[in-house]
């Protein structure tokens, strides 16, 4: 159970931005993926859903809201093979990168620190699950490599957008800046691809260049 | 040149911007520019414009000469018809280092189509934008003629430029293929206008992973090979004479005099003596020997980030350069790259760069009196201090 401590708007802003993606995961699932729909997944939405806030002026007075529009924008659809990729794989290593971050963090109140265990619960689950998913609907090696780099350029393009926000809203209540996050995620995704059989060098070449902005 | 029409491909890219650029300079030509639905006549024309005024020549040039349509063959062929285009110049591409299909797409079949058009109005000639690096690895100097295909291409952008030369030269159509190097900014002051690649990759890497904190103890592979670099003034001037002088069917190597260039360790050194400032810089022969536990998480993203081009600059890359001398002794002005010239690009880019300002401001305190000291790391004999 997560506790109802009351957020302030740091906080907020945190769930408000998880609950954006954690929404689209949950419905793109549902539709193209649902193995991934899993009951932590709904459970962790459900929890979610009370400490976030909904509508167009979410993120006001922020740098967050463009770039988000954006992001969510480029990780719509619901194409099997880009939901496995986009949300399956990129969105869900970066969720699993930020619970950990923020809920290891001592500035993290008890619903913060409680939602981000069950967040990275849902999102190991997720990603324990995605390898044999990836390997049944798209394949692997160079197969895997390809469909990679077409469907989630646009999406890490995007994510580099978002660092300025992240950085603004969130690197002083927890002391983690966005150039950190994205470094524990392409540490992640490059050990997960080569296990996945894909090219480390070809793989950390594309990576680079859709980071930053090449 | 004489007045005619051109059609250039590629403007809204960094080096098509510079040729554009030049050809409005140095030509009475109409330059015919496809472009995309997300670009304008008038974006294309503002990065062209801003370079035009750098260089203090803006407003003697009549921009009515640069014409875009839409990148669409229907239309480029009714364009080619209009303006009675004469000539190709296709300085457009992919330089994705392994995305296999927007090579496909971007180098070859680009190309393909734009020879088929060439054919279909017998035009002139059909000029190609290439790469220095056009033959993979060689050993010795690589010559300014067709490379057969060899083992092992450090990326399959290379492949790509390689096979789409091929397509060029045996068309039929006089071409003329022009080879540069690793473009870097300008040669006076050190304005770019191209992305993070090659040695901005480096610079913008830091800045990014980096800049957060100082740190005593920096970590990096930059062999003692040269860093085969050519300012973009010096491309841009190479590639308007190369048309105006070079007889057809003929490459030519845009690249730096070898007996100037630095090398990787020396461009390394000067980020370090005079930005990074740690006390310690430890120097790798390859991704392979640094051992990561010792590393925090920035350090790893950012060799990472740099182990591809750092890989690549580990090759002793030679370059004939006959034709660019042809046209130096034709009066071409061609600043080579130097370690200064390299420092005026470093400064612009550090000018520029707000996070590296405060890099600078709030670590000043800190950095070390003396150059940093260097540390060889082999991992077969352990580091050595130098």
């Amino acid at each position: 159970m997560v506790s109802s401590h009351t957020l302030d708007r740091v906080d907020s802003l945190f769930w408000t931005l998880v609950y954006r993606f954690e929404s689209l995961a949950a419905v793109q699932y549902a539709v193209a993926v649902p193995e991934l729909d899993t009951d932590a997944k709904r459970s962790f939405l459900a929890a979610l859903a009370p400490h976030a806030r909904t509508g167009a002026d979410a993120f006001a007075g922020t740098a967050l809201g463009g770039p988000v529009a954006t992001l969510v924008a480029s990780a719509t659809s619901d194409d099997a093979r880009h939901v496995l990729i986009v949300q399956g794989f990129l969105l869900e290593l970066l969720g699993q990168t930020l619970y950990r971050t923020f809920g290891a963090s001592a500035a993290a109140n008890d619903t913060t620190r409680a939602l981000c265990t069950a967040g990275g619960r849902a999102a190991d689950e997720a990603l324990a699950l995605l390898p044999g998913l990836l390997a049944a609907r798209i394949g692997a090696g160079d197969v895997l490599l390809q469909t990679f780099m077409d469907e989630s350029q646009a999406t890490l393009a995007s994510l580099d957008a978002l660092g300025e926000g992240i950085d603004e809203v969130f690197a002083e209540r927890y002391g983690v800046k966005f150039a950190d996050l994205m470094g524990d995620v392409a540490a992640e995704a490059i050990a997960m691809c080569v296990e996945l059989g894909m090219d480390r060098r070809k793989f950390v070449a594309f990576l680079t260049g859709a980071l930053m902005g090449i | 040149m004489k007045p005619r029409a051109l059609l250039l491909v590629g403007s809204t890219g960094f080096l098509g911007g510079l040729v554009a650029a030049g050809l409005l300079a140095e030509t009475q030509s109409t330059i015919v520019a496809p472009i995309r639905s997300s670009h304008t006549r008038e974006s294309v024309l503002a990065t062209i414009r801003e370079e035009l005024v750098r260089e203090g020549v803006a407003q003697t040039i009549d921009f009515e000469r640069f014409v875009t349509v839409p990148l669409d063959f229907a239309e480029l062929a009714d364009a080619c018809a209009t303006y009675g285009v004469s000539e190709i110049l296709h300085c457009a591409g992919s330089v994705d280092y392994f995305n296999s299909q927007k090579l496909r797409e971007a180098n070859i079949d680009l190309t393909t189509d734009l020879l088929g058009l060439a054919k279909r109005f017998a035009m002139r000639r059909f000029v190609f934008l290439s790469t220095a690096f056009s033959s993979g690895y060689v050993d010795g100097v690589v010559r300014e003629r067709f490379h057969e295909a060899t083992e092992g291409d450090p990326t399959e952008y290379i492949t790509s430029k390689r096979d789409a030369e091929r397509l060029v030269a045996t068309s039929g159509i006089p071409y003329l293929i022009v080879r540069p190097s690793i473009v870097i900014g300008d040669s006076r002051d050190g304005r770019y206008s191209g992305k993070a690649y090659g040695l901005y990759q480096f610079w913008s890497a830091f800045e990014r992973f980096l800049s957060d904190r100082y740190r005593d103890a920096l970590h990096v592979i930059a062999p003692h090979e040269q860093l085969q670099l050519v300012h973009q003034d010096s491309f841009k001037n190479g590639f308007i004479a190369a048309c105006a002088h070079m007889p057809d069917d003929t490459i030519i190597h845009l690249t730096s005099r070898g007996a100037t260039l630095p090398t990787s360790r020396e461009i390394s050194q000067l980020w370090f003596e005079t930005i990074a400032r740690p006390h310690e810089v430890f120097y790798y022969s390859g991704r392979d020997a640094v051992e990561n536990s010792a590393l925090d998480r920035r350090m790893k993203t950012f060799l990472e980030f740099t182990a591809v081009n750092s890989e690549l600059s580990a090759h002793r890359w030679r370059f004939e350069d006959s034709a660019l001398r042809g046209l130096c002794e034709r009066g071409l002005r061609f600043a080579h790259t130097t370690i200064e010239t390299v420092r005026i690009c470093q400064d612009q880019f550090v000018a520029q760069s707000h996070r590296l300002q405060a890099y600078l401001e709030k670590n000043k305190e800190q950095f070390p009196s003396t150059k940093p000291d260097v540390v060889e790391v082999n991992p077969l004999i352990g580091g050595v201090v130098h």
